[in-house]
């Protein structure tokens, strides 16, 4: 390539220039509504130091009003003024050292300030600085001026000095006039309330800032973040993750005592040993059980703390001391706690019933703000500080499931106990009563407990009929669309058609061409014509009813309706019974829940992993009044989830599974009267599960 | 395509199915069994309106059990079939669903000749199962379908079924009836009540088996039932 410098001139020197339209699409674009640009302003006070600030707002529900921010702060010289403030769009980065009162400054880039500025025609802003008191800064933007000129570097700007005989108040003032468009009723709210949460007003530790909106409408506002609710709190979880990455959580009662602690390794159960790849952090949840029975023992009243709920609920994040939306805003559910309550309601808290907080300091900008101030770049530390929030959220809920469950067994036990009390007080009384009248009573009393019966009975049958349903569901959900019943009619009389007339018209060239082709099919319909038998066997009114039921009877019966699903996915079942026949006092469907649900897991088990020869082994054994009932695979074992964790509703280790299978079986077993019990990696190198059942006979 | 059965002329046979495919499926047979086809489209009719307008139209038809599902028709396709046995009008009905539907078909099952699993409705069958139904009109029944009067035993009751035996069909089976096929006369029944209906005690299998014109049977008479303990 030629060299052409050594022959030019410089004619004359230039700089990049910016449009004057430059400054409405940075401001106005990257900062969608006003609340967003003014908390813009309230950070810099922040940054300055300042303990407070206030927003007010002046005839602003109609164009042409003011809006006025000052603080208490360190105020500007002219050159922060010059080399700061009018400076937009500088990173960040530049500045990380901890201010006079030990702040993380929140690092505005300066176009949110821009956005704010420009809501008027024209803005001031006047400065006394905490260096020298008896000096003042003035410098007005007349942003009409910018309209009229083609680049910004057109218009001067003039800041002016005045000298005070007397020593003023140290802070700013900032006032944006003659504002263009009014600011509605719900931006309003949403400032405010934006301005209350700013700066963890329910810290036990507060950064010690006050930003406050100034105006009468928005005392209840203010009012009510004053009022602390925390104490009708059901719950406080409070869970951090420490400088090596790794968790750990605790759950404390409404009166403050420790429920549940949490190591790394019981929130982290599928990682144990890694690490969370994010700074240190602290999340602090209260979770409200909102009943009129918890409140009815209250000083507050429910309807208060719902208010306050709705009005400030959600989680917030704190980023260097200063809250950063979206995160907890009316509507942004970043946890997906919303979600989760769906899935599992008993347990799960909703963005209406919870407040908590999670804090982050970041003194090396790890988490980087989008330019538009609409939350954190998803990178991987954010990532992992949701995956920390909803693991230790995970890790509640299953302590709360397990407790339900426990509560829920007790309660069982202590209602049959009770009634059994009463009824031999009931018998002792009748036994006192006169002669007479006593076989009258007696008689009432027997009548009394029959209907009794009947309706536990019929309860007894409910339940029954739930668990058959899910068991239904569970069985349709693994065969999925294969158990629609009309296509396989269709497909059955068609190839039926198509064999009939082939035949006639082809003779023997069918038998030869097309006959093995159509018997296929027709076996493959008659395996899935199988699949609806299954699921319709499941639900026969006749299994519910309680009687002697044979267990190595159904233990067939089940066995030859899985055979061709078992056959197809190449799964040997084998049975090693017991030499006497077992029978129990209950329901088929009782000991058709347990044995399919098992069945069902082993099933899906072998999907995960590859094992050669697919083996599963029902084993039967009979001591004394029990009966042992064992179901073994070769799978890959119970993995990923703690043995315990098993039997919970909703707990499962399968993207698309309904955990409720295991829950059936050890609350069918528990009705049986046995226990269940389970080995991670039994004797086939896969689960074991351990039914204990009593029985009341045998047949030889 | 006629086809002469028991001296009546069967040329259109009605299907009623709720699937259109399935429809198009059950005309190939159909027509295979020398018929000819005739595909009906959904109705709003009420049953009666429905069976006098096929009356007149067709000479018989092949009715699927459920067909509300996919809003086809109101009613069930085993009522259809037991009202057209009052008009002599033969018709068959198909069911996929086998014991899942047994206790909403037993009600009419008097009147329903043939029942056929989806699947099996073959020319040979669907034509067999005509002229079965034409036989039942004159009276004549096969050793499976002929009603016997005999006593039902009944064992227990709850509010929507009863469950029976039948001593002279199978005394060692018990069989669930719906509680409507009782008449209002005949009650109360409990655990123990004798009955006495008209029952196909040929049937081969408890799906086949129906019940009509229960009566109380009598007590016991004779010298020794005044030494019977009640």
């Amino acid at each position: 390539m030629k060299d052409y410098n050594h022959n030019n001139t410089v004619i004359s020197e230039s700089t990049l220039r910016f449009s004057s339209d430059i400054l409405r699409r940075l401001g106005e674009e990257l900062n969608p509504n006003p609340s967003d640009g003014l908390i813009e302003l309230v950070k810099n006070s922040y940054d300055a130091d300042a303990l407070e600030c206030s927003i007010e707002l002046i005839n602003t529900d109609a164009p042409g009003g003011a809006i006025i921010i000052s603080d208490d702060g360190n105020g500007m010289g002219e050159d922060d003024i010059k080399n700061g403030w009018l400076v937009l769009g500088r990173s960040p980065k530049v500045n990380q050292n901890l201010t006079h009162l030990g702040r993380l400054p929140s690092g505005d880039k300066g176009l949110g300030r821009l956005a704010a500025l420009r809501m008027g025609t024209h803005a001031t802003l006047t400065s006394v600085p905490r260096k020298d008191q008896t000096q003042g800064y003035r410098l007005t933007i007349d942003w009409n001026r910018y309209d009229q000129t083609a680049l910004i570097d057109q218009v001067e700007l003039q800041i002016t000095k005045e000298n005070y005989s007397e020593p003023k108040p140290h802070g700013i003032k900032i006032s944006v006039e003659d504002l263009k468009l009014p600011i509605n009723r719900v931006d309003v709210r949403k400032l405010a309330r934006s301005m209350i949460l700013l700066a963890d007003p329910f810290g036990d530790n507060p950064v010690g800032f006050e930003p406050r909106l100034k105006g009468s409408e928005y005392k209840d506002l203010e009012e009510l973040v004053g009022t602390r609710y925390f104490g009708d709190a059901e719950f406080k979880l409070v869970a951090s993750i420490d400088d090596q990455g790794f968790a750990n959580a605790a759950v404390f009662d409404w009166r403050g005592e420790a429920l549940y602690n949490a190591e790394h390794t019981d929130i982290r159960p599928k990682a144990k040993n890694s690490p969370y790849n994010c700074l240190p952090v602290t999340f602090t949840l209260w979770v409200f059980v909102l009943d009129s029975k918890t409140f009815s023992t209250r000083t507050n009243k429910i309807g208060e703390v719902r208010d306050w709920l709705n009005a400030f609920g959600g989680v917030h994040l704190y980023y260097n001391g200063l809250r950063v939306s979206p995160y907890g805003d009316e509507g942004d559910d970043w946890l997906g706690l919303n979600l989760m309550r769906v899935r599992s309601p008993e347990v799960r808290p909703s963005t209406n019933t919870v407040i908590g907080r999670i804090t982050i300091n970041d003194t090396s900008n790890i988490f980087i703000q989008k330019t538009d101030r609409s939350g954190f770049i998803e990178n991987e530390p954010f990532l992992q500080l949701r995956q920390f929030a909803s693991d230790v959220l995970n890790w509640m809920a299953r302590k709360r499931l397990a407790d339900a469950e426990t509560k829920r067994t007790k309660q069982k036990e202590k209602v049959a106990k009770e009634t059994t009390k009463e009824k031999l007080l009931v018998e002792d009384a009748i036994s006192k009563a006169p002669e007479k009248s006593r076989d009258d009573i007696d008689a009432a009393f027997v009548k009394y407990n029959e209907a009794r019966d009947a309706e536990v009975g019929q309860l007894r049958k409910e339940v029954q009929l739930y668990r058959t349903l899910s068991t239904v569901g569970i069985t349709s959900s693994v065969f999925a669309h294969e158990s629609a019943n009309n296509p396989i009619k269709i497909i059955e009389q068609s190839i039926k058609t198509i064999g009939r007339r082939a035949q006639e018209i082809l003779n023997d060239w069918y038998d030869v061409n097309f006959k093995a082709a159509v018997e296929r099919i027709l076996h493959s319909v008659d395996s899935l014509k199988v699949l609806t038998k299954v699921t319709l066997s499941l639900v026969d009114h006749e299994k519910r009813r309680v009687s002697r039921v044979d267990i190595h009877d159904v233990i067939k019966t089940i066995i030859n309706l899985y055979e061709p699903f078992t056959t197809d996915r190449q799964v040997k079942i084998s049975l090693e019974l017991a030499e006497a026949r077992p029978f129990l006092r209950g329901s088929v469907a009782a000991i058709e829940s347990i044995l399919s649900n098992l069945i069902n897991n082993s099933l899906i088990a072998f999907e995960s992993a590859p094992v050669g020869e697919r083996l599963i082994i029902i084993r039967t054994n009979i001591t004394d009044e029990w009966l042992e009932l064992r179901i073994l695979d070769n799978g890959p074992g119970i993995v990923d989830i703690d043995k315990s964790d098993i039997w919970l509703p909703g707990e499962t280790t399968r993207k698309n599974g309904t955990g409720l299978g295991l829950t059936i079986v050890k609350d069918t077993v528990g009705d049986l009267g046995g226990s269940v019990d389970a080995i991670e990696k039994g004797e086939l190198g896969g689960a074991e599960i351990i039914i204990e059942l009593p029985i009341i006979g045998v047949d030889k | 395509m006629t086809t002469l059965l028991k001296k009546r002329n069967i040329r259109k046979v009605v299907i009623i199915d709720d699937k259109h495919d399935a429809q198009e499926a059950m005309a190939e047979s159909v027509r295979d069994a020398q018929f000819e086809p005739v595909i009906q489209a959904p109705t709003t009719d009420s049953l009666e309106k429905f069976v006098q307008q096929m009356v007149k139209s067709a000479d018989a038809a092949v009715f699927d059990h459920r067909l509300s599902p996919c809003n086809y028709a109101s009613f069930s396709g085993a009522a259809a079939v037991a009202r057209l046995y009052d008009l002599n009008f033969p018709a068959l009905l198909v069911t996929s669903w086998g014991r899942a539907d047994i206790d909403t078909i037993r009600q009419y099952r008097r009147k329903i000749p043939i029942l056929i699993p989806s699947g099996s409705a073959e020319p040979n069958v669907i034509k067999e199962g005509i002229n079965q139904c034409l036989c039942e009109f004159a009276r004549n029944y096969s050793k499976e379908r002929r009603p016997w009067r005999t006593l039902v035993r009944v064992e227990e009751v709850n509010t929507n079924f009863v469950f029976v035996v039948i001593p002279s069909w199978n005394p060692n089976m018990v069989v669930r009836i719906p509680m409507n096929l009782i008449p209002q006369n005949v009650k109360p029944i409990s655990g123990g009540s004798r009955l006495i209906a008209k029952v196909n005690i040929g049937a081969l299998s408890e799906e086949e088996l129906y019940f009509d014109g229960f009566e109380t049977a009598e007590s016991p008479k004779g010298d020794y039932a005044k030494l019977l303990l009640p």
